[in-house]
């Protein structure tokens, strides 16, 4: 029943609870934003060059050309920091993920 | 009073960790990918309400306090403007916080969500959910949110593609705090509001969008049923002339319902650019010439126009709607790929679109959107003027429609090196010349950014103007919201 209970906390959650903070880890902030990007050849790859956590942290906030900035709003410099040092540690992938779908 | 004092009112009333006042913080708000100088549009500050009642706090001191607010909700607005303002030294009222998922109605298929609200964030919530909804995504999908796409009145491909026309009920507050639910929204306890849009009396939900009435804190969404089947493929066209016989030629389909997508019409050069960078294809000046990007887009398969559509509905419905495309297309001079497929049309969020900036490596983009009455002959002839202006121009002809109603949007990206001071007052001046040439012809749009919102206004009319003057001078007597856009001041 504890296991249920959680369960349905967490399904819960999003409903409720998305305010600021809406990330729950830097892994959630990649598969949400980064990855469409950074994995598909769009963009340069990040996983796997062990780029700089703070580099990552000025980059995103400010932009870049083709690169859109990253508000305060959207997120905060602790989980700026919190992505920059997980991006860190990332081994490459395996292999790029092609773009979803055929070329356009 | 000033900007300043507002800024440090703000910060006492909403937190000052949601108030940017140093040119440090205000630079990324500052960032412009249209051909126009960053001062003429430069934000003075951002605040960043989580609540309604933050925001008429807001509003109540930006009017003590003789401050204008620029309302976004999660500011990107790529090629239109981001968060940058009509003119310089507003104050971005920024939404991105208030990001609540408010319901979901798995009967009617509706949402009610707050202006923070991602694509991405409401995508995942209905699938942790077990929804099979789909949305339907502007071209940045991930980054951007229902509220402020729809409340520019944006499009996408799907059936949906018509994101106002499928949005329900919206929550207003007004410059003096008011608040205003429209349409059923005002019924005491009302059960209705994601369920009719119009109301009762005057319908007021389109003075809220494209305008500067009210800041707009909720908006109702229709979603679409998930199709028990789907297919995607991509008509091509090999001519450039062929424009009057492929668009004569989808209209009926598109209007009996044969094909479910709006769909994206790509001329070879748009096509190209996502995954071709000027250089390789012409590093010389001037416009790249139609027989260069037309030999290119041959080279890959590719043709002149490309429609990449959709078929939606039960598995006999898909077969028997795709057959009667397949004749109709090679019966047009076409030919029918089949299941090359856009993401975004089948409920998945991609930002492929992105890859356009690679074209040129910088930072220039602006959307020139005429709309075309859904007529061959309409639709070659804004073609041949657009390619006549940008030629002249040296601007690179691209140009992705999307068929709805009756219209097609003819939205043309002036994909450009920002770094570049010549080609940034080149683009200007062609965008600028667009505008008249296409107003001149009889021909209005769709949307436009910031720096070009007085001469598209202009070009709807004097009345329009006026009536729109009124309706500011009588919802925000002070002028504290958005100054200049859409061309309305007091």
């Amino acid at each position: 029943m504890r296991v249920a209970a959680l369960a349905l906390l967490a399904f819960a959650a999003p409903a409720l609870a998305q305010s600021a903070g809406q990330w729950r880890a830097p892994d959630h902030v990649w598969a949400s934003s980064c990855t469409y990007c950074h994995d598909t050849g769009s963009a340069p790859r990040l996983r796997g060059t062990h780029p700089d956590a703070n580099l990552v942290a000025i980059v995103a906030r400010n932009g870049l050309p083709g690169m859109p900035a990253f508000h305060p709003s959207e997120i905060s410099d602790q989980e700026l920091a919190a992505l920059g040092a997980w991006l860190q540690r990332q081994p490459a992938p395996a292999a790029l993920k092609p773009p979803a779908g055929k070329r356009k | 009073m000033s900007v300043a004092s507002f800024l440090a009112a703000a910060g006492r009333a909403i937190g000052a960790d949601h108030v940017i006042a140093d040119p440090q913080g205000l630079a990324p708000f500052a960032q412009i990918m249209l051909p126009v100088p960053e001062a003429e549009h430069a934000p003075a500050g951002v605040v960043s309400p989580q609540s309604v009642e933050e925001v008429q706090a807001l509003l109540r001191l930006a009017y003590d306090h003789k401050a204008y607010l620029w309302p976004t909700s999660t500011g990107r607005n790529f090629g239109y403007g981001t968060s940058t303002c009509a003119t310089p030294g507003q104050v971005v009222l920024d939404l991105r916080r208030m990001n609540r998922i408010l319901d979901v109605d798995p009967e009617l298929c509706t949402a009610l969500v707050e202006p923070g609200v991602t694509y991405q964030q409401l995508h995942d919530h209905l699938r942790a959910l077990g929804l099979n909804l789909w949305l339907d995504f502007p071209a940045p999908g991930p980054l951007v949110g229902p509220t402020g796409n729809t409340l520019e009145r944006g499009g996408g491909t799907t059936p949906y593609g018509d994101h106002f026309g499928n949005s329900c009920g919206m929550e207003v507050v007004l410059a003096d705090g008011t608040l205003l639910r429209t349409g059923m929204g005002g019924v005491k306890d009302t059960t209705s509001w994601q369920a009719y849009r119009y109301g009762f009396g005057p319908f007021l939900d389109g003075i809220f969008t494209q305008s500067n009435f009210g800041v707009v804190t909720k908006l109702g969404l229709w979603l679409m049923p998930a199709p028990p089947a789907h297919r995607s493929g991509m008509a091509v066209w090999n001519r450039p002339e062929d424009i009057s016989i492929l668009i004569d030629t989808l209209r009926p389909l598109r209007f009996d319902g044969t094909i479910g997508s709006c769909g994206t019409l790509a001329n070879d050069l748009l096509a190209l650019a996502s995954t071709t960078t000027r250089r390789e294809l012409y590093d010389s000046p001037g416009a790249v010439p139609a027989e260069v990007s037309l030999r290119a887009a041959k080279a890959k398969g590719l043709g002149a126009w490309m429609y990449f559509f959709s078929v939606y509905g039960r598995p006999d419905r898909v077969a028997s709607d795709w057959a009667v495309i397949e004749k109709a297309v090679v019966g047009a001079g076409g030919r029918l790929v089949p299941d090359v497929f856009d993401p975004m049309q089948v409920g998945e969020l991609s930002l492929r679109t992105f890859s356009i900036f690679n074209y040129t490596g910088g930072n220039g983009l602006a959307w020139f959107s005429p709309v075309t009455p859904m007529r061959g002959r309409d639709a070659a002839r804004q073609m041949a003027l657009a390619r006549q202006v940008m030629d002249a121009h040296g601007v690179d002809f691209m140009t992705g429609m999307t068929l709805n109603g009756r219209e097609a949007l003819n939205v043309m990206p002036l994909v450009y090196d920002r770094s570049d001071d010549a080609a940034t007052t080149r683009h200007r001046a062609c965008f600028e010349a667009l505008i008249d040439a296409f107003a001149g012809a009889g021909y209005g749009f769709y949307r436009t950014g910031v720096g070009f919102m007085d001469r598209v206004a202009a070009a709807h009319g004097a009345a329009q103007m006026d009536v729109n003057r009124r309706i500011k001078r009588a919802l925000d007597p002070a002028g504290i919201l958005a100054p200049g856009k859409s061309g309305i001041r007091l």
